[in-house]
């Protein structure tokens, strides 16, 4: 058996924490200089989630906790998935049902403002799972197959077959990452922390590095489809520079645009979304697929 | 001093709660927030919910009334936490000191470690006082802190 790839994959596991760290410490960073602010340093969502890892226990409930463990174990392990190239229908799967612990989570306790959030969780569930979904679907129609390894086979990147879906994944990550103008379940004015509203110390310090796994797991969806197979390196940079234009552009929309009502972001995604895969999906099966 | 110990000094998340403050203090320190202080420099952030927070920031003189709630707040956060008061109704119950329903100042209440005075603290004032609040919690973890003496206040005739 080969063991470089499975080497490279927990490589690139134990690193994903810490690449989604660094991404959402630039985004702070970044965010403060657009409106002409200092802005904290850069290892700063490092620096908070040691401090909740040193704050006494507090919890609600025990069933709380138990669905908070789950959020972190699911998330982590589908993006360990990733890593060790499996199957892209599996992936999507296991992170819904972390997604589905969440909420729960949320659901597990009696406050008003955890409710809603929970509530809200599930409609963004509802608006970005069909398109994350139906992406997947497109990335295996070029591909004739879910595996990521198929990837790696083709003659040319999944950008060149697909490039809509990449696109249709934008508007996912905008949702999955709590940008504006589609941070409904989060939303600090209208419902503090949403579905985190209850949990405090190591078990939100858990969910804060869950969401940096679920950042790295989704950007690294989106570097599948920039692999050039047969030169690693320049499709090395070419992920890079998709991640940096990708992130800086979801960032400036997030500054300028106000937050959308739940009703809106579910109608926009999925028509937005769908449109975009569906339209590429159609064209593919019309010039006689991949 | 340890990783966390360090990182407690670079992310202190703030709960601010006005008991019965006439939002002068809580203007200034809602002004800290914007671009022209911008206090997340120091990684503070507001929170609204005490079960994130690390630092209570409360302002205004407690009465029988909030005095409940602001202990029920302090309960809420989860240890180590650091209680700030911002303006002198705070600090002593201000004007409102012999008022039949007043108690007096927050710290008839809960403890408290920094008191930043003025009517109202500026928003410098109110950033050095977070500041001075971390000194101590880092001297706290080191060991080093010594409690500042007291001083008996000037004895004058109360005003008739």
């Amino acid at each position: 058996m080969d063991w470089l790839p499975f080497v490279v994959g927990v490589v690139a596991f134990v690193l994903a924490p810490f690449i989604g760290m660094l991404i959402l410490g630039l985004d702070r960073k970044i965010t403060a200089r657009l409106q002409n602010r200092i802005g904290p340093p850069v290892l700063q969502p490092f620096y908070d989630v040691v401090k909740l890892f040193g704050k006494t226990e507090l919890m609600v409930n025990r069933t709380q906790i138990i669905f908070a463990l789950m959020f972190f174990a699911t998330v982590a392990f589908s993006t360990l998935l990733l890593c060790l190239r499996a199957d892209l229908l599996l992936i999507f799967l296991i992170l819904s049902t972390g997604m589905v612990f969440f909420a729960l989570g949320a659901y597990s306790v009696r406050s008003g403002f955890s409710f809603i959030g929970g509530n809200r969780e599930v409609y963004q569930m509802l608006a970005y799972e069909p398109v994350f979904l139906i992406a997947i679907f497109a990335m295996g129609y070029a591909t004739g197959s879910f595996g990521v390894d198929a990837i790696f086979k083709l003659d040319r990147p999944l950008i060149m077959i697909v490039p809509l879906a990449l696109a249709s994944m934008v508007i996912v990550l905008m949702i999955k990452m709590q940008k504006s103008p589609f941070d409904i379940s989060t939303a600090h004015t209208e419902v503090i922390s949403g579905p985190m509203v209850e949990y405090s110390g190591k078990y939100l310090a858990l969910i804060k590095i869950a969401h940096w796994y679920e950042l790295s797991l989704l950007l690294g969806i989106m570097a599948l489809f920039l692999i050039i197979p047969g030169n690693l390196i320049l499709s090395a940079i070419l992920i890079v520079i998709m991640i940096v234009v990708v992130y800086f552009v979801v960032m400036i929309i997030d500054n300028v645009t106000p937050r959308l009502t739940w009703k809106e972001m579910v109608v926009f995604s999925l028509v937005i979304g769908m449109t975009l895969v569906g339209i590429n999906i159609f064209y593919l099966a019309l010039t006689g697929g991949a | 001093m340890g990783i966390v110990e360090k990182a407690r000094l670079k992310s202190p998340w703030i709960l601010h709660y006005d008991c019965s403050s006439c939002n002068g203090c809580d203007i200034e320190i809602l002004a800290c927030l914007t671009p022209y202080y911008d206090i997340e420099r120091f990684g503070i952030l507001n929170k609204g919910n005490p079960k994130h927070a690390d630092v209570l920031l409360v302002t205004g003189s407690v009465n029988h009334k909030n005095k409940k709630v602001l202990k029920a707040l302090y309960d809420q956060i989860p240890s180590p936490k650091v209680v700030i008061v911002i303006g002198a109704c705070g600090c002593s119950g201000g004007v409102f000191h012999n008022c039949y329903n007043v108690l007096g100042g927050v710290d008839k209440v809960v403890p408290v470690d920094v008191y930043v005075p003025g009517c109202p603290s500026r928003p410098e004032a109110i950033i050095d006082g977070v500041v001075l609040a971390l000194d101590k919690l880092k001297k706290l973890q080191e060991g080093t802190w010594k409690e500042p003496e007291k001083k008996e206040p000037d004895k004058k005739e109360e005003v008739k």
